[in-house]
């Protein structure tokens, strides 16, 4: 039954891309292929203490997702300039289809750009009874105006919905809609940099808890450029998330920034240092979560040479909680060395290999929490095979080694395709 | 009789002495039995919010917690149901031990990786980089990395699956790989975006060294310099072609090429134009040391003859645009009239 209904994802595809090959007009384009993607995560725990000769044996394996997959994409573009694209597709498991429509429109009214993207879609799992989220219909809509002002200024409205129906409903998988909006003003300069500051509002309604609703508000900001040999990359926002819940449950302020610079050196070689900053604050009578920051360093010196780069180099990471009516938190110091690969061909392969091995060192121990080595390996891979024949891969590995043996845990994550584009 | 009154007072006594005591008895261990139940509702509070945490975070650390707590706790409430001394002192210790294993389940239910706001915050902004990477990917959407950021599209679908399904882990470790993902094509796009940058800045320079280079080489009408000029005009729409379709190292080293050819045909004829002024100085000092020479000295009368010969033939090929030539001629007349200086006594020691 499986091996059939795998035939018809693999096959169906294939068949529909004959059908559409005639059609490889300017304004239509096919692409169809097969894909694999797997999912799981791995947590052992035994004998937890405490309970003597009663202890209980728990192995937990999870496979969230192990799917051979069909696929097929058309994009319909009526316009020669692209102004209006629509990307129907049709996406098929052993267990699950998948319909969507994507819509993209963008035009030009006087000096004023205008966009407007559009998704829709449903998810129907048509063999053997599953989770309640699995059955699904999600509609997204984002519309933005952006209006030049003087010289590189523009300013920019940005509007956006969303809406989830489930076709059964549970604690977990409840209907909502989102609506929230931005304003602000963008700057592009000559030398191809480019700054933003947003004003936003983010509002969810979930009409069967109040208690889920939430409004969210606070300001943005971006820098990308360049300034002489180096290259910037930063973001910032603060946020304010006001939950509808008592007593200030989950409410919090948040600050997060990101930076990225990298100092070119000389014509081949480069520093670059990653920075991320995350500080959340709950209220006080909020009765779970704690307030906490989170800082993350990373160190690269790298050489570059064409399309190649390699880069490696000492990463931190450091997190602390203030302590709330239990003595026992998650802080941490992460220590780790990274090392990266990548080879940026924007013509035939793009492809990056990062591995980073370090330990987490944890400011409390207990039996359920104990310093651990872990690794984390990442890959990416792109390969365009033969005219329109492509490969692509991304790969996620996670292994944590604990000092406690029982708490050692292992994440996978690849989703593959090979796609034809006709 | 009184004997009998005697034992009746001391039963009354003694009745009165244990009627008092036992209620004192049964008091204090009422309150005992009460303070008891209020610790395991106590605990039984502590464990509703633990669930909650356990039910939003979705770990699993905190779920087993969550679960050794309840078992703790029903074993707890069985045993102080028992009514027995013993069973309420096992009821204490296992609702303690249950209370612990909560707090725990709430500690790790609000981890604060797996906080779900954590999540969601992770989800939306990887859904921003989306929007800023889709725009750059749509001008040039044959870039090879788009298979790469079709699969990461994908991927960040599962991940608000995953979200909305409450497994929050499997999201924000989806979110993680796709925001990694992005960033390379961000970066492989950065790099094409500086080359450009280059490439543009390089196309103006070497775009004004051409035209500055074109008027010099017009008015020397040299033919070296020509052939150099028109091999860096050549190299320059080269550069300019390649910038077009985005090649841009193809661009930098046709541009490189351009520049360096430009710049061979402006030394040439800017050498041809030092050369005419140099004769003119060294001709106006052969003469000056004529007048002064007379017919004395044959050696003298040598080196002037020298100088005037390397002098002609200087001139000549001046007139022939042959720079090397003219150069060596001009630097042997130099050096006569620098020697002829000499023996007259005028000239540098």
């Amino acid at each position: 039954m499986r091996l059939s209904s795998i035939r018809v994802a693999v096959l169906a595809p294939l068949l529909a891309g004959g059908c559409f090959n005639a059609t490889k007009a300017g304004t239509l384009d096919l692409r169809a292929g097969i894909g694999y993607d797997f999912i799981s995560q791995e947590f052992f725990l035994d004998s937890i203490t405490r309970s003597g000769t009663d202890s209980l044996d728990f192995a937990l394996k999870t496979d969230y997702v192990d799917d051979l997959k069909g696929r097929v994409e058309l994009t319909y573009s009526p316009f020669s300039d692209r102004r209006l694209e629509l990307r129907p597709s049709y996406e098929q498991t052993a267990d699950f289809l998948r319909l969507r429509l994507l819509n993209d429109f963008r035009t030009v009214l006087g000096t004023a750009r205008f966009d407007l993207h559009s998704e829709l879609e449903w998810k129907n799992r048509y063999r053997d009874a599953g989770d309640a989220s699995e059955d699904y219909l999600y509609g997204y809509i984002k519309s933005g105006f952006a209006l030049p002002v003087t010289g590189p200024l523009t300013t920019q409205i940005q509007i956006t919905g969303e809406a989830v129906d489930f076709d059964s409903t549970t604690g977990f998988s409840y209907d909502h809609f989102r609506l929230g909006g931005k304003v602000g003003l963008t700057a592009a300069f000559e030398d191809f940099s480019g700054a933003d500051f947003n004003l936003f509002a983010l509002a969810r309604r979930v009409p069967d808890s109040t208690a889920l609703d939430y409004l969210v508000g606070g300001a943005e900001a971006a820098f990308f450029g360049f300034w002489g040999p180096v290259e910037l990359d930063l973001s910032s926002r603060f946020e304010r998330k006001d939950y509808n819940r008592e007593p200030y449950q989950d409410d919090h302020y948040r600050l997060e920034f990101s930076g990225r610079d990298k100092l070119h050196l000389g014509r081949d070689f480069f520093f670059r240092q990653d920075t991320e900053l995350d500080l959340t604050f709950y209220s006080s009578s909020d009765p779970v979560n704690r307030n906490y920051g989170r800082v993350g360093f990373a160190f690269l010196g790298g050489y570059e040479r064409g399309v190649l780069s390699i880069s490696l180099g000492p990463e931190f990471e450091y997190l602390y909680e203030v302590e709330k009516d239990f003595p026992e938190g998650e802080d941490y110091w992460e220590t780790g060395a990274r090392i990266e690969l990548d080879l940026l061909s924007a013509a035939h392969f793009f492809g990056s290999v990062d591995n980073v091995i370090g330990y987490r060192d944890l400011k409390y121990d207990n039996a359920l929490q104990s310093n651990f080595t872990f690794e984390r390996l990442n890959l990416i891979g792109d390969l365009r095979i033969w005219q329109g024949l492509s490969v692509s891969a991304l790969f996620s590995a996670e292994w944590e080694w604990h000092e406690n043996q029982t708490e050692n845990a292992a994440l996978f994550l690849l989703s593959s395709n090979l796609t034809y584009a006709f | 009789m009184k004997k009998t009154i005697l034992t009746y007072l001391l039963f009354v006594c003694l009745l009165t002495l244990v009627g008092t005591s036992v209620p004192a008895q049964t008091g204090q261990m009422g309150s005992q039995i009460s303070k008891l139940r209020m610790e395991l509702e106590r605990t039984d509070q502590i464990i509703e919010r633990a669930r909650e945490a356990v039910r939003v975070s979705q770990s699993p650390v905190a779920r087993i917690s969550l679960e050794k707590a309840l078992q703790l706790q029903n074993l707890a409430w069985e045993n102080f149901r028992t009514g027995t001394t013993e069973g309420y002192k096992a009821a204490l210790l296992l609702t303690r031990q249950a209370r612990e294993q909560a707090q725990n389940a709430m500690s790790y239910g609000r981890v604060t990786e797996q906080n779900t706001d954590l999540v969601l915050r992770r989800l939306e902004k990887v859904d921003d980089m989306v929007d800023r990477l889709k725009e750059s990917l749509q001008e040039d959407s044959d870039r090879n990395f788009q298979g790469v950021y079709d699969a990461a599209r994908n991927n960040l679908d599962k991940a608000w699956e995953f979200y909305r399904s409450g497994q929050y882990r499997p999201a924000l470790k989806l979110a993680n790989q796709v925001e990694r993902a992005l960033r390379k094509i961000w970066q492989a796009a950065n790099r094409n975006q500086r080359q450009a940058e280059n490439v543009y800045r390089q196309l103006e320079r070497v775009g004004e060294l051409v035209e500055s280079v074109r008027v010099s080489v017009v008015e020397c009408s040299s033919d070296p310099a020509l052939r150099s000029f028109r091999e860096a005009e050549k190299s320059y729409q080269t550069g300019e072609d390649a910038a077009a379709k985005e090649n841009y190292v193809a661009a930098a080293k046709a541009l490189e090429r351009a520049r360096r050819l430009a710049l061979e045909a402006k030394k040439e004829c800017t050498s041809l134009d030092d050369l005419e002024n140099r004769y003119q100085r060294l001709k106006g000092q052969a003469d000056g040391l004529r007048e002064r020479l007379g017919n004395r000295n044959s050696n003298a009368q040598r080196l002037l003859k020298q100088a005037y010969e390397q002098l002609e033939k200087a001139a000549g090929h001046i007139g022939g645009r042959e720079v090397n030539r003219a150069a060596a001629a001009l630097k042997a007349a130099e050096l006569s009239l620098n020697q002829l200086k000499q023996l007259l006594g005028g000239g540098r020691k």
